[in-house]
């Protein structure tokens, strides 16, 4: 720690081997913000109740008649329904995935809140994970670009050829009015 | 910079992979609106229309109690005879003005052995029984107490009609009202061999006026 890079440290001529540092730093920042999302979404309190196992139950379905809500929040006679009949099978002893399975062989796949894993509802699962690393992809070359850039010495005369040897379809006019022009500037 | 260079420059900036990875993004959250806003404003419960998962399975059965204090109807004792389960109530105004369509449907297709139902959706018992005295509804109309035979049936609204056959198996479901000749077609239509059939017409209501304000 007492070595931590400073700001007079990131100037040009600074010691080549601390970005790799920083850089692992950063990865382990984001590696752990994910592990302890991902993590967090993952831990589903377990119900203990039976009533609390049917609120949850009842709570992934939607309420037939109703829109946008939950078979376990609203309070009409189709909810009421289904929240008596999920009681009734917990208590036979079947599982969440049999109820679930159940609902879905009576209403379709629509009476499920959230969308399903598979076919177009996949991608709704897929695309903000996609997007969100794309995202952390672009601000990581644009910061890795920013930082070479930063630190990379001012081209000496002695080098333009060799930075021109990528602008091959500048016209030899060109290149040579540059080269001229670099001499002069420095 | 000379103007020749102009297009190698906008090449080599498109090939720049922040450009590249920004460009590709864009694409898919254009996409994913293009594909996901022309559903937003739709009401769920429209898109259901009539494809119940039930079409070509075995009917859930029932056993309920006429409203009129009358003798259970089991959908055991459908069995045999093409059936027709109309869910339906007295408080929705859509069920009450095809009272007419569904006597005249009865009418003639009671003789030819097809056999109709009435469920109410939350409905007492007496409220069926004096609408169908005077609605002249000679049918059984049930009562189904804890809407249990609707949740069975995968009911989001009423009237919802299914037509089932000889042997216990849902070959049609209609969602909306019957009108005044298209359950007399469905029913053709099974009789001569059609299964599936979903038919989806006019509105639905989709609760109680008196439950719709109380909490969804």
């Amino acid at each position: 720690m007492a070595d931590q890079p400073t700001h007079h440290e990131l100037r040009p001529g600074a010691t080549k081997d601390r970005p790799y540092a920083s850089k692992a730093l950063w990865v382990a920042l984001f590696a752990a913000v994910i592990g302890v999302g991902l993590w967090q979404g993952a831990q589903r309190p377990a119900p203990s109740t039976p009533a609390a196992r049917m609120e949850q139950i009842a709570s992934q379905l939607r309420c037939p008649v109703c829109i946008d809500e939950s078979a376990a929040q609203a309070n009409t006679a189709a909810a009421r329904a289904i929240r008596a009949d999920i009681a009734t099978r917990l208590r036979s002893g079947q599982s969440e995935r049999q109820i679930i399975g159940y609902m879905v062989s009576r209403y379709g796949r629509w009476i499920l809140l959230s969308p399903p894993s598979s076919g177009l509802g996949l991608a709704v699962w897929l695309a903000p994970i996609g997007v969100t690393l794309g995202a952390l992809a672009v601000v990581a070359i644009a910061w890795a670009r920013a930082v070479r850039r930063f630190r990379a010495p001012a081209p000496r005369a002695a080098d333009a050829d060799v930075d021109l040897k990528g602008e091959q379809d500048l016209s030899l006019a060109d290149r040579v009015r540059r080269v001229e022009e670099e001499r002069a500037s420095t | 910079m000379s103007t020749a260079a102009a297009p190698t420059i906008a090449r080599r900036r498109l090939r720049h992979p922040v450009r590249r990875l920004t460009i590709v993004l864009g694409l898919v959250v254009a996409g994913g609106l293009a594909v996901m806003l022309p559903r937003l404003g739709q009401n769920p419960s429209t898109q259901v229309a009539a494809d119940s998962p039930l079409l070509g399975k075995p009917a859930p059965p029932f056993s309920l109690r006429e409203a009129n204090g009358g003798a259970t109807v089991s959908s055991a004792t459908l069995r045999g005879h093409y059936s027709v389960v109309y869910f339906f109530a007295t408080w929705c105004p859509v069920c009450v003005a095809e009272v007419p369509n569904l006597v005249s449907f009865y009418w003639h297709w009671h003789t030819r052995g097809v056999e109709l139902v009435g469920i109410g959706y939350e409905d007492p018992g007496a409220a069926e029984a004096q609408f169908a005295r005077q609605a002249g509804i000679s049918w059984p109309l049930l009562v189904d107490p804890d809407e249990q035979v609707a949740l069975r049936y995968g009911i989001f609204g009423i009237p919802e009609t299914f037509v089932i056959g000889p042997s216990g198996t849902v070959l049609a479901k209609l969602v909306g009202a019957v009108g005044t000749g298209q359950l007399g077609a469905v029913v053709q239509r099974v009789m001569q061999g059609s299964t599936n059939v979903s038919v989806r017409s006019g509105a639905v209501v989709p609760t109680s006026p008196g439950k719709r304000a109380g909490g969804g």
